[in-house]
């Protein structure tokens, strides 16, 4: 697959820019070895095999309102492995969505990256002038959006719109690029793709379009994509399948996934890592598996309480009384205080810290933090 | 929504929309603006209105090529003759309309009335579209002080008195067809560029335009390959209203006398009937009324319909029905 897929991209340094240092797949190590110079080749290698190809750091985005500063991102960090998946999850209005933007650069205005970086590569999309980052865009790093419905330009054939992102970042030609985007809708599990290349949106079901808008972000093979609640839109027997499909394709392509979505089910089919957001904050991180079976934090186990189990009709689901605080407003202490049941007074005093708990856990939480300090 | 639709593609039989069946393989989807000329289609009084202005256009091509004489019977006339009062009535023969003081037949003179609504509708429009474009697009687009500019100018546009900014425009750089057709873009640009300006902001903040732009896309290819495309419908529709709007203005302008001497127009006629109806000659006055009511109504109800077909939010009632 990946052979016939190389053609695609211009050889080597053939590129005719150049502005941009593009490693090809094979020589990524050698290029990641680079900025750790002081290290032992052999050790640095395996460094680099680990090496995340999206690191976000403390970031921070905010709204300057005429309400006030809504923090909606407020030091947000994660990094996400080579063909690894992270599960950012969280309320609706927590600040999921503005980080995936943030990250693009596509913050939509009052909005404004105001510290943190996030490194691609080894270049740091936050401090990057526009015209490169637009450049990067779409081949580097790239998104899948909510609304398939809408995500698409109602007046262009699917196909046009998929060769689209390949005139923007390749140097095929008309009927290359219309070939690949027919070659694209097949992998993306597009029945008789030829013919629906040539379909305009309004022809195809929700499923058919958000593989489309899956086979546009993927089209030009990106090393990372932020699928923002690329399911939610969707109806359940679909939702697996496109779940199944951006899988596969990061086994193809090794491509990082930031899955951003409420449905927790998604992460637990879907996801490595698990990052749980709340009021502009990580609360806690970790393995899917140890997170979701032993969680740390009051605000994850609030958030698995509130699934139904099937079988399990007799239990009470948990709801979380009141709700996300004002982001332009925040406690003083931790965020989640007003709201949780084991809230103390230290609690509301100061913000607890982001703590390492050990097995690649971390957990912003005094109460949880202290007992596993025990 | 539903996956069903797309039975209409890969089909080799479909119903179209008179219950027919048609037996050819399609390999091409149905775009939004097949589906709308579909609609279109199916709009009977719609079809009956772009025959008359159909028939208008062709009657005006084939007089104004010179063909069976009804150009010259139009505008020629006897120069060394002081004989004013050549009148012939109503129902003459050779002259089923009657002729003017000049000997001129009126049937002639309003079909060559034809040509100079069309002409300056054409024109108008022609010259109000890019204006409105480039207005509505840059203030909706970039939004803060430029639109606040744009949207101030547009209001200082309309709060002069239309008719008058014409009257004045025309005064100044002189009597022709170009003048007036662009006096009409000046004042007339207003309206469109507010619905372009109102559906760029829409854009701006749409989700194919967010994705559009994550996947690298600049300004320029937004807004050309994405955005105008989709104005676009605003854009042929108010071209068909202003058309009636544009032939409605020529009429009055004639009334208080800036008109072209020696043209045909609609507008001149109705001037001289002015004069003439007090005396019984009434020849003057039905021949363009009658031709431009047929002619403005059947633009009125094409372009009513045409906004129904064009409409994207019933992009798909095509699949509801079949």
């Amino acid at each position: 697959m990946t052979g016939e897929r190389d053609p695609a991209r211009p050889p080597g340094g053939g590129a005719p820019t150049g502005a941009v240092p593009r490693p090809a797949a094979p020589a990524a190590t050698g290029d990641a070895r680079r900025p750790l110079p002081a290290r032992p080749a052999g050790l640095a290698a395996a460094l680099a095999a680990e090496a995340p190809v999206l690191d976000v750091r403390n970031l921070a985005a905010w709204y300057f309102t005429d309400e006030g500063t809504v923090k909606a991102v407020d030091g947000v960090g994660f990094k996400i492995g080579k063909g690894k998946t992270l599960g950012l999850v969280g309320e609706s209005g927590c600040g999921k969505t503005a980080t995936g933007l943030a990250v693009l650069g596509l913050l939509p205005p009052p909005g404004r990256v105001v510290r943190g970086e996030a490194v691609l590569g080894r270049r740091d999309l936050l401090r990057m002038p526009e015209q490169d980052l637009a450049a990067m865009r779409g081949r580097d790093v790239s998104m899948i959006f909510q609304e398939p419905m809408s995500a698409l330009d109602p007046l262009m054939t699917t196909g046009a719109q998929i060769a689209e992102c390949l005139e923007m970042h390749t140097d095929l030609d008309r009927r290359q690029r219309a070939e690949k985007a027919v070659e694209l809708l097949a992998s993306v599990g597009v029945p008789e793709p030829a013919l629906r290349a040539k379909a305009w949106p309004h022809e195809l079901s929700g499923g058919m379009r958000q593989r489309v808008v899956i086979a546009m972000a993927l089209a030009c093979d990106p090393k990372v994509v932020i699928a923002d609640e690329p399911t939610t839109a969707l109806d359940v027997t679909v939702q697996a399948q496109i779940l199944d499909l951006i899988e596969d394709t990061q086994e193809r392509t090794g491509m990082g996934v930031v899955l951003v979505t409420h449905d927790l089910a998604a992460v637990a089919q879907a996801a490595d890592e698990v990052a749980v957001m709340y009021a502009g904050v990580l609360v806690e991180t970790g393995p899917v598996k140890d997170v979701f079976s032993r969680p740390a934090h009051p605000y994850t186990k609030a958030l698995l309480g509130s699934i139904p189990v099937v079988g399990q009709a007799d239990r009470q689901l948990v709801t979380i009384p009141g709700r996300v605080p004002n982001l332009a407003r925040l406690p003083s202490g931790c965020r989640f205080a007003d709201r949780c049941p084991l809230a103390e007074g230290a609690c509301r005093v100061a913000e607890p810290d982001f703590i390492d708990v050990g097995a690649g856990r971390k957990v912003r939480c005094i109460l949880a933090t202290g007992r596993a300090a025990r | 929504m539903s996956g069903g639709n797309m039975g209409g593609m890969s089909a080799t039989r479909r119903k179209t929309g008179d219950g027919t069946v048609e037996n050819r393989r399609r390999d091409r989807g149905t775009s939004p603006f097949r589906l709308s000329m579909r609609r279109l289609a199916r709009d009977r009084s719609a079809m009956v209105a772009a025959a008359i202005i159909t028939a208008f256009i062709a009657t005006a091509l084939v007089a104004g090529s010179g063909a069976f004489g009804i150009k010259a019977a139009a505008t020629e006339f006897d120069e060394n003759s002081l004989d004013t009062m050549r009148y012939l009535p109503v129902g003459t023969e050779g002259h089923i309309l009657g002729t003017d003081g000049f000997g001129r037949d009126v049937l002639a003179r309003s079909i060559m009335g034809i040509r100079t609504a069309l002409y300056l509708g054409y024109l108008a429009g022609l010259m109000t579209v890019p204006i409105a474009l480039l207005f509505g697009a840059v203030a909706g687009w970039y939004g803060g002080l430029v639109d606040d500019a744009v949207t101030w100018l547009m209001s200082v546009v309309v709060a002069v008195p239309g008719i008058l900014l014409i009257m004045s425009l025309i005064q100044i750089v002189g009597k022709s067809f170009t003048t007036m057709a662009f006096a009409f873009a000046v004042t007339g640009w207003v309206g469109l560029a507010r619905v372009v300006r109102g559906a760029f902001l829409q854009a701006r903040e749409s989700e194919y335009v967010l994705a559009a732009r994550a996947l690298g896309a600049g300004d320029a290819r937004i807004v050309f390959r994405h955005v105008l495309p989709n104005v676009f419908h605003f854009v042929t529709v108010n071209f068909v209203l202003q058309f009636v709007g544009v032939v409605k203005s020529e009429v009055f302008l004639a009334f208080v006398g800036l008109t072209l001497v020696g043209e045909a127009t609609w507008g001149s006629m109705i001037d001289s009937a002015r004069s003439e109806v007090s005396s019984g000659r009434w020849q003057n006055l039905i021949g363009p009324t009658l031709f431009m009511g047929i002619f403005l109504m059947a633009m009125t109800v094409f372009g009513d319909s045409l906004r129904d077909a064009l409409d994207p939010k019933l992009k798909n009632s095509e699949e509801v029905r079949s």
